[in-house]
């Protein structure tokens, strides 16, 4: 590999142990994972430079940029070496390749102060790469060492690592690594007379994840043109027909056998429907049908568009990016976070980001180490990298982390779901957009490397234990503040003193420019001149260049007349703009490299040419072997640890040292905040202003309800929908004002029987959509999330071959909020008002009526009688009143007397769900009381303690600051303690 | 005089700038946003305003340290049009990335030569977004009311207040202290400052940085307990603007 020499390096330190807070936090975790022996851990930040610059130069940069006199001292060297030191040392430097944003800022700042000093007449600098040195006290051996490089300090997917310990002594790096070079040579893939074998062999060959019909397509289309695809060809279509870019298992025909829809699985009614289009007749039909005209824009953008006000609509996005985190959770989880915001700024002609959602399902964190298979990370490793992933993307771009869940199943294990959302706000003149041909095809942000090639087509396959070797260029860091500086560009030239700069916009995700240009041109037609991509680092291929999923990247079609007045906005903001082509009418994509033509797609083909299927689906009850779930019986003796063991229980305690970290409060919008009252107890939902000018707010909040889906994926989903429409009602949104999102995450869908449960899940979308009048906007969905283990992995960890998570929807909603300052939090209030808690019976589940009892608690609260308004899951109503004891700082002490023989399961969890409301003594609450039963729970919100008196027997008497300690701490072991301070 | 005009100085990476001008406007003034690039090229433009604003975010990332990469960009010319404004009575603000930005470049220097100070990682090693009780210390800062208790917002990763070794700051320059609140559930001091230090001022008590967000507490609503309380007049953010309005000039 080709090198740079490496002129200095500068180590920097701090001052004293008690400012090295990475090396504190490294202690903890090595500490959290086995690592006894080690009695100390210190850093040093190291930054290379590749230059002709004095050791004068160097002491200039140490002065004013690099190195803090207050805490650090630096030492600066001209020769490579590893220090003196009792201790082993680990220093971790990235691959080759990947983006280092330190080293961006560094290299530019450092260049802009000693030109700004006169200390230089040019930029002396032309390389910056930074690494970490770890020095580890009390290791006892080298293979001790290696562990821990392995399994904290490093990621192989995108780190290097150098030790010197005991006999072990690396030779550091002398040189920057520089990518190879590839020289040009067009290559085509013959397809001509090959059989199904031979095709099926090129699909696997070239990770095309193409299906043997699916090659056949691609055969004949290249045959009636007379000659063979190129590479580029090939890889643009596989991409453009991935499961991720066009979702086929979802919009395929189905024939459905099984069960009939909403009776409850006791049923024995079978029967068969067709499906043409499984997505449109369900999900998008139930939209179609509710016809809302507040709903400005479903299913055809980056993101659906609901009204706010006269003048603009709010888009709401959310997206998984469950196969990258599985194998780099921090970088998988913060690019995860960047498409999704891209998705808003490339919504219509813009949206401005205002929030993101966050909903994690993973394994339990206390897994035990040695039953991971190979190729798995630890579940409080991926937990931990993709908490810091989310933090740092949304934080860095100044939008607040409002509303999330976290799930834990071990069937998360290999596969776990990191489900990240974005809302924007958006002008209603903004919303449409149409590339017109003439205009050029600009791409602006990010530079061009081998960074992420292959997302698409890799996230649509299951997992193996290779796959982190196989699919490493697939993962990738991004760079938060390159992303905020395309949105602040952006956003300027929308609204430009002369009116849009651009025709049309979309993000560069999954595909890269291959389906962002792709999918812009698709009624018209582009030519592009790959070499005119900026790239971070020379010698790419041409596919690469036009595949290549690097991150902070937007395509805009900009009118010829408009180039100079965007070139300067962009400019002005640092953000890198290029011409790379022309949108035209021809029907065809058109890809040069330099003089040669690399490719001619056919639009058409392209975008319509994947074989339709018919898929068959089966659902004939619960699978065999799946009890219901048989809880332990609750009597007044037990009834008080059952409730404290589920207030500590990690699915259930509160997520405060998740949300702690993320800036919930930036651009100074919250209304609702993840903690309510002087307690800080859970809120339900968010509630934001989008503008600081305006009282008028939306909520957002979610559902999933994936412990449901053993029974009867249908009521999973119908059940999904209705809490996320609860937690809306909850905080004061008007439940005919919501809109919802579908992510399904399903394992395999290649069984009937895996597809009928798929098929369940959306016919009770559809259903519920219809019954709650409730239209889906937008969706997403991830399939094939299983991993396969090694068979002796199999053997030795006792695990079945496939690990398939379980079916999994997550139901985003949306509420629209007329006036914040009528918003309800779960808090109880000191007030010796009414509390009763509102039952939905799922006993006999009538959805019409669960609607009207939405709609009349969302009245009461509209009229103010509502002092405190939170929901109930399964985990019962005790539960409930206790984190509304915890959030009110407040006892309360609830005397039973007219109960049914219910009421304990009621209190102590069973299948039902509900409202629990603080209300005025003179609301008016006939309408409540005759749509369900409801269970009155007078009570005085008094004192320190939460008590529960049924006919004399004390169920409950807890003190709130006990119930308080362990639903406050139920997670912060497996996170490494502290949640702040 | 009119309504004292407010530059909101903004870079990459810089994120509370739109919230801030909302601030400053509320409070009676006259705020616009100003790109640092264009008062680095001419740093006389500070000359127009009356109150020059560093806004909170994650100034470049805050790649190497927080505000470094910001601070290194002022420059001398930068930094001398600076001191020109507070000799003519006019106010420096920093918040939050912005505090940061002030200590790196010196403009906050706590005493002799020898002693720096700093805000580096907190002692919990992560980002912490929570409200603080403060109590104001400084009689003479334009921007506190002495002896008022202030509850507001912090928001980050690097806010622990330091001073190089042997060093020491004067009691006349610590404008704010983490301080006991009422029903407070959190630690006192979300980052482990030196001596509970939010905020110091220069010698002149005109320029001023803080951790605490002001500019996220200037409506009722966004109090986190808002539900359970009055509407009060003075939402305690808001209260810093007004303030600063009136003591400018």
């Amino acid at each position: 590999m080709a090198g740079r020499k490496i002129n200095w390096r500068v180590c920097v330190r701090a001052t004293g142990d008690e400012y090295d807070a990475k090396g504190r936090e490294a202690l903890t975790e090595l500490q959290h994972l086995g690592f006894d022996e080690v009695t100390s851990v210190r850093t040093t930040r190291i930054y290379e430079f590749c230059g002709s610059l004095s050791r004068e130069q160097i002491a200039v940069l140490c002065d004013r940029l690099f190195v803090d006199p207050a805490i650090e001292s630096a030492s600066v060297e001209d020769v490579i070496d590893w220090p003196e030191s009792n201790a082993a040392i680990v220093e971790v430097h990235f691959q080759p390749g990947v983006m280092d944003p330190v080293a961006l800022s560094a290299l530019q700042a450092a260049n802009d102060l000693l030109l700004a000093d006169g200390a230089a007449a040019d930029r002396p600098i032309e390389l910056i790469q930074t690494a970490w040195r770890y020095e580890i006290a009390g290791a006892t051996k080298l293979s001790r060492i290696e562990a821990m490089a392995q399994s904290a300090l490093a990621n192989a997917c995108v780190e290097r690592v150098f030790v010197k310990a005991f006999d072990r002594c690396d030779a550091l790096p002398t040189d920057f690594a520089i990518p190879p070079v590839v020289e040009f040579e067009l290559v085509t893939v013959e397809l001509a007379g090959k059989d199904d074998d031979a095709l099926t062999a090129i699909s696997k060959q070239g990770r095309l994840f193409l299906s043997t019909q699916e090659m056949q397509a691609i055969q004949q289309h290249y045959k009636k043109l007379g000659r063979n695809p190129t590479d580029i060809e090939l890889e643009t279509i596989a991409q453009t027909w991935s499961e991720h870019c066009v979702h086929k298992t979802l919009k395929s025909a189905v024939e459905y056998k099984g069960r009939a829809f909403g009776a409850e699985s006791t049923s024995d009614d079978e029967i068969e429907r067709r499906y043409d289009n499984l997505l449109v007749d369900t999900i998008a039909r139930a939209t179609r049908e509710l016809n809302r005209d507040w709903c400005l824009s479903v299913f055809v953008d980056n993101a659906g568009v609901v009204a706010f006000d006269e003048d603009n609509g709010i888009a709401f996005k959310v997206e998984t990016h469950n196969h990258p985190s599985a194998i780099e959770p921090y970088g998988g989880a913060a690019t995860g976070v960047g498409g999704c915001v891209r998705d808003i700024l490339g919504c219509g002609l813009g949206a401005k980001p205002i929030a993101n959602t966050d909903v994690f399902c993973v394994a339990q964190p206390d897994w035990d180490s040695n039953r991971l298979p190979n190729g798995v990370l630890h579940p409080r490793r991926i937990l931990r990298g993709i908490i810091s992933g989310v933090r740092d993307y949304g934080n860095r771009m100044g939008i607040p982390t409002v509303a999330g869940s976290l799930h834990f199943d071990e069937r998360y294990l290999a596969n776990p779901l990191v489900f990240v959302g974005s809302v924007g706000i958006i002008p209603r003149k903004h919303i449409a957009k149409a590339p017109q041909a003439g205009d050029r095809v600009v791409v602006v942000g990010g530079r061009t490397g081998r960074d992420g090639i292959g997302g698409a087509t890799f996230s649509s396959g299951e997992l193996t234990d290779s796959h982190a070797d196989e699919f490493a260029h697939a993962v990738q860091i991004g760079n938060a503040i390159e992303e905020k500086k395309v949105q602040d560009a952006l956003l300027r030239a929308r609204d430009h003193e002369s009116g849009c700069l651009y025709s049309a916009v979309t993000d560069c995700g999954a595909g890269g420019l291959s389906s962002a240009v792709g999918e812009m041109a698709e009624h018209l037609g582009a030519t592009v001149q790959l070499e005119n991509v900026p790239l971070k680092y020379s010698g790419l291929r041409y596919n690469e260049i036009w595949l290549s999923e690097a991150q902070e990247r937007m395509v805009l079609s900009v009118p010829l007349a408009k180039m100079d007045a965007l070139r300067d906005v962009f400019a002005r903001e640092g953000v890198e703009v290029a011409d790379i082509g022309e949108f035209n009418d021809s029907g065809t994509l058109e890809l040069r490299f330099n003089d040669e033509q690399v490719g001619r797609l056919d639009l058409d083909f392209m975008h319509n040419g994947v074989p339709k299927t018919t898929r068959v689906a089966r659902w004939h009850g619960p699978p065999e072997g799946v009890a219901p779930a048989n809880p332990t019986k609750i009597t007044p003796q037990n009834s008080e640890e059952i409730m404290l063991a589920k207030l500590a229980s990690i699915n259930s305690c509160s997520r405060e040292p998740i949300f702690r970290q993320y800036d919930f409060e930036v651009q100074g919008g919250s209304v609702i905040k993840p903690t309510v009252g002087v307690g800080e107890g859970p809120s339900d939902a968010a509630v934001i202003t989008p503008r600081l000018d305006s009282n008028r707010g939306v909520a957002i909040g979610m559902g999933l309800c994936s412990d449901r889906v053993e029974p009867d994926p249908y009521w999973m989903a119908v059940r999904s929908i209705d809490e996320a429409i609860r937690n809306l009602v909850c905080v004061g949104a008007d439940p005919s004002r919501i809109a919802i999102l579908d992510n399904f995450c399903w394992g395999g869908c290649a069984d009937e029987t895996a597809m009928g449960s798929l098929v369940r899940a959306c016919q009770g979308c559809h259903d519920a959509a219809l019954a709650y009048k409730t239209p889906f906007i937008s969706g997403k969905d991830s399939l094939n999330n299983q991993f396969s283990l090694s068979p002796e992995d199999a053997e030795r960890l006792n695990l079945p071959k496939t690990i398939a998570i379980p079916p999994t929807l997550l139901v985003s909603g949306i509420g629209h909020i007329e006036d914040v300052r009528k918003c309800v939090t779960s808090d109880l209030k000191r007030a010796d008002e009414y509390i009763v808690a509102v039952v939905f019976d799922w006993e006999s589940p009538d959805l019409e009526k669960f609607a009207k009892i939405h709609m009349a608690v969302a009245d009461l609260i509209r009229s103010g009688d509502v002092l405190a308004c939170h929901d109930f899951g399964e985990d019962g109503i005790a539960c409930a009143l206790a984190e509304m004891c915890i959030g009110g700082k407040v006892g309360v002490n609830i005397d039973l007397q007219d109960i049914s023989k219910n009421t304990l399961a009621h209190l102590f969890g069973n299948r039902h769900t509900g409202y629990i409301l603080q209300v005025r003594t003179t609301a008016d609450f006939d309408p409540i009381h005759e749509l369900t039963s409801s269970l009155d729970l007078w009570g005085n919100p008094e004192g320190n303690r939460l008590k529960l008196d049924m006919h004399g027997d004390i169920l409950f008497d807890v003190e709130v600051a006990t119930l308080e300690r362990l639903w406050r701490n139920g997670l912060n072991r497996d996170l490494g303690g502290r949640v702040d301070g | 005089m009119g309504k004292p005009r407010v530059a909101i100085l903004r870079s990459a990476g810089i994120n509370c700038d739109e919230e801030t001008v909302f601030a400053w406007n509320l409070a009676g003034a006259d705020a616009s946003l100003v790109h640092l690039d264009e008062v680095v090229a001419t740093p006389n433009r500070v000359d127009e305003y009356d109150i020059l604003t560093f806004p909170g975010g994650f100034s470049f990332g805050d790649d190497i340290s927080a505000g470094a990469i910001f601070a290194s960009r002022l420059g001398r010319q930068l930094s001398d049009a600076v001191r020109r404004l507070v000799d003519r009575g006019g106010l420096v603000l920093g918040i939050c990335n912005g505090f940061q930005v002030l200590v790196k470049a010196g403009l906050l220097n706590v005493g002799d030569t020898d002693t720096s100070c700093s805000l580096t990682i907190n002692t919990s090693a992560r980002f912490t977004c929570r409200w603080v009780t403060l109590e104001s210390n400084a009689p003479h800062c334009a921007f506190l009311d002495a002896g008022r208790k202030y509850f507001l917002p912090v928001a980050h990763a690097e806010g622990r207040f330091v001073v190089s070794d042997g060093g020491e700051i004067g009691s006349d320059r610590i404008a704010l202290k983490y301080a006991e609140g009422v029903d407070r559930i959190g630690p006192i001091n979300p980052n482990g400052s030196l001596n509970d230090i939010a905020a110091i001022t220069d010698s002149t008590g005109r320029i001023m940085g803080l951790m605490p967000h002001p500019e996220r507490y200037v409506r009722h609503t966004q109090h986190p307990f808002w539900t359970t309380l009055p509407e009060v007049a003075d939402p305690d953010g808001l209260a810093i603007f007004r303030t600063a309005v009136k003591n400018v000039g």
